[in-house]
């Protein structure tokens, strides 16, 4: 945590504060007021991960002490190891498919929300509701049972003449329920976009219709680039959530990542690494890797936002 | 005064965590002179039933004994048990499957119990040949829960009606298949005649001694080859591929259970200590059983534990833990509400105690058990570390085959490839 600039903390500054002196000269406050958050960071996030990137270049079984491999772990992560690979595949496949479904639902949601004068309050929070509940383990048990077969999906899928089986058990399916449940949990970034869209100045839309623009013109004359800033942001964390998933994998497949690697995701192999198969050096190594993974990926959204991200007002 | 208030908030916030780490610790001695220790087990409801009055009794007759119970399905079990052991919170007295003891032996998570023999713990009355798959060297990290064998479970009105031959001792597979194919069109695959077999290592280990192979050699290396998995998935698939057993999306993992609770499936493998007294109460009729099909003369099955008993090593109540360790193997009284709920009681004793008492299912196990009883082998020692992810893999690499993902072959030759790559470590 840098300390604040002085802009900030003159901004900060009540006018009728004491003089600024009076904190400038005793700099052991401020460290006192940050010093359980850097306890912390320091003892729970910092640490651990120093640890474990120890722990990535050893062979550790949680119960003797580690011995050194070297970069072996990883080694074997990219050559041996054939779950690795269909975990990537499965995460990356659940990434693309579920980030802009979820970002496009959001949006939409966020659209006709921001039109409803009355109840908005009621509806948002109604919507919003299934990302609180989301990564909860009763819902992913509910949809397990939605979806699997003969499960709720499966009956009115068949009540269409659409013939399904369980998607639980289909190695086709599984993904894309999950993919559907991830998407199900828009809250997070609906609500962002709601109040990205508050900021959007009225005169622009009046100016726009006044010049006989369409809804779809505004839409994608004025909205989407003066939403940019708050879509990148979406994008970036969503796509680092959909990196992470784990839960909903977890309950619904019982652990195993199944039918065959379907559903391994990323999480869920590292977890059976570590946890189950006692390799918890492999483990430490699959973090780093996906840690790397994460940081390229984001890496390359934020290059790419210079060419499609607006900033009003120009001055950046 | 400012700094004064910061400072007590702080000291205060750290003191809440401090207490609140403590109340995490649990077990060992409480406020009212009475030890806690916790028991473990994976398996059904019943068996959860039936092994908590056996607590129960224990808690009366041992009144300064508090034991805490948890139960879960298999999978979940050794989870949480990875976990708990890793964070040093394992239950003091848990139930262990022969394919994950030498992950915990070898760690020194579970108790040597050989230097209690004869003092806390009796074993003069269990069988020797059960005693095996507990016992790594000269040491002893979990005594037999019982003694089970391989059953198939059956519907005799089904195989009456498709005018299948009965499953007898020395049927073959080839007779399993014609027997399930009937069944299957009779019922015109509303009911399938076999439940498919392919993905579980079990019925492969009964499958491989048949010909007088196993899973491991005495080495611990894998007993098997390449060809011998082709040949295994190649024979399942030609169940499946004929309808005579159940496609995959039945027999993938459901929570309502296998196909034949669900009758969906006519037959299904199970170790017999999986059979609740009651087990056909939620049938249109009585089920029976059968031994399984075989490749020549050989039987194949072993009379093993179906599950282990071992204590923490690192159990802050050791006597308790040893002290209840021994009463569910040996207490004659605990034998007789305790059944057949782990197979035949591995104490001698107890087996002629019981055996006249029993009713239902557990009747017709103990009649399988006799009528197999002279062909059964003693159970091999306990498996290599690495054992338990095998088994996982096994039917993991099976479902690309029942899903037709893979072929045989292919899949043959990727899970072997995997497996000595994980046995070798």
């Amino acid at each position: 945590m840098t300390r604040p600039s002085t802009l900030e903390r003159a901004r900060a500054a009540p006018s009728a504060a004491p003089p600024r002196t009076a904190y400038g000269e005793r700099p052991g406050v401020a460290y006192l007021f940050l010093s359980p958050w850097v306890a912390g960071a320091v003892l729970l996030t910092v640490g651990p991960m120093l640890a474990s990137l120890y722990l990535s270049f050893t062979d550790y079984d949680l119960f003797t002490a580690p011995s050194f491999v070297g970069l072996d772990n990883y080694a074997r992560l990219f050559t041996t190891d054939p779950h690795f690979v269909n975990a990537v595949w499965a995460t990356v496949k659940f990434v693309v498919l579920s980030v802009p479904a979820q970002l496009v639902a959001a949006l939409a949601v966020a659209l006709l929300l921001d039109r409803a004068s009355r109840a908005q309050g009621l509806y948002r929070s109604a919507f919003y509701a299934p990302s609180l509940l989301g990564a909860s383990v009763a819902v992913a048990l509910v949809w397990r049972a939605m979806f699997s077969t003969e499960g709720a999906a499966d009956r009115i899928l068949s009540f269409f003449g659409v013939d399904t089986g369980g998607w639980v058990t289909d190695p086709d399916l599984a993904l894309l329920m999950l993919v559907l449940l991830g998407i199900w949990q828009f809250g997070a970034p609906m609500v962002i976009f709601l109040a990205g869209l508050k900021q959007i100045p009225a005169e622009l839309y009046d100016a726009a219709s006044v010049d006989g623009a369409g809804w779809w013109r505004r839409f994608w004359s004025i909205t989407v680039p003066m939403l940019s800033p708050v879509i990148f942001f979406n994008l970036v964390l969503d796509t680092i959530r959909a990196f992470q998933v784990f839960n909903a994998a977890f309950i619904v497949s019982n652990g195993t990542g199944g039918p065959g690697d379907s559903t391994l995701f990323y999480t869920l192999y590292l977890w059976q690494k570590g946890f189950v198969d006692f390799k918890m050096g492999y483990a430490s190594a699959m973090a780093w890797v996906l840690l790397v993974g994460i940081a390229l990926v984001t890496t390359f959204i934020f290059r790419s936002a210079r060419s499609w991200v607006h900033y009003g007002g120009g001055e950046r | 005064m400012l700094i004064r208030k910061v400072l007590a908030g702080t000291l205060a916030a750290g003191l809440m965590v401090a207490s609140a780490a403590c109340g995490g610790g649990g077990g060992g001695q409480s406020g009212d002179g009475k030890v806690t220790i916790r028991f473990a087990w994976w398996g059904s409801d019943q068996r959860a039933k039936i092994t908590n009055e056996v607590v129960q009794l224990f808690m009366k007759k041992n009144p300064n004994i508090k034991v805490v119970t948890s139960t879960a399905i298999y999978d979940a079990y050794f989870q949480k048990l990875a976990t708990e052991t890793a964070g040093g919170n394992a239950p003091d007295v848990m139930q262990m499957s022969d394919r994950h003891l030498r992950e915990y032996a070898e760690r020194n998570a579970v108790l040597d119990l050989r230097p209690h023999v004869g003092k806390e713990i009796q074993t003069a009355d269990l069988k020797p040949d059960v005693m095996g798959l507990g016992t790594l060297g000269d040491k002893l990290y979990g005594l037999p829960l019982g003694q089970t064998a391989v059953v198939m479970v059956y519907n005799p009105v089904l195989w009456k009606r498709a005018g299948a031959n009965e499953p007898k001792l020395g049927w073959t597979w080839d007779d399993y298949f014609e027997a399930a194919k009937k069944i299957s069109d009779k019922t015109g695959r509303k009911v399938y005649g076999a439940s498919d077999f392919g993905g579980i290592e079990s019925w492969f280990k009964v499958w491989l001694s048949q010909q007088g192979k196993g899973l491991y050699t005495a080495d611990g290396a894998l007993g098997y080859t390449e060809q011998d998995v082709l040949t295994w998935w190649e024979m399942a698939t030609r169940f499946r591929k004929a309808g005579a057993a159940t496609p995959g999306e039945i027999t993938a993992v459901n929570p309502a259970g296998t196909p034949v609770p669900r009758k969906l499936s006519a037959s299904e493998f199970q170790p017999d200590s999986t059979i609740a007294p009651n087990a056909w109460e939620a049938y249109d009729n009585p089920y029976a059983l059968a031994p399984l099909p075989q490749v020549g003369a050989d039987l194949g099955l072993y009379g093993e534990p179906p599950m282990l008993l071992s204590v923490s090593a690192r159990t802050k109540q050791r006597a308790a833990a040893l002290k209840l360790t021994d009463f569910v193997i040996n207490d004659p009284e605990a034998a007789k509400i305790l059944g057949m709920a782990r197979g035949l009681p591995a104490n001698m004793k107890n087996r002629a105690l019981i055996a006249p008492t029993l009713t239902g299912a557990w009747k017709q196990v103990y009649e399988y058990e006799e009528l197999v009883a002279g062909k059964l082998k003693p159970g091999p020692p306990a498996p290599p570390k690495g054992a338990g992810t095998l088994f996982t893999l096994f039917d993991k690499y099976y479902q690309d085959v029942m899903y037709d993902k893979a072929t045989p072959a292919d899949a043959a030759k990727r899970y072997f490839a995997e497996a000595q790559q994980t046995i070798a470590g």
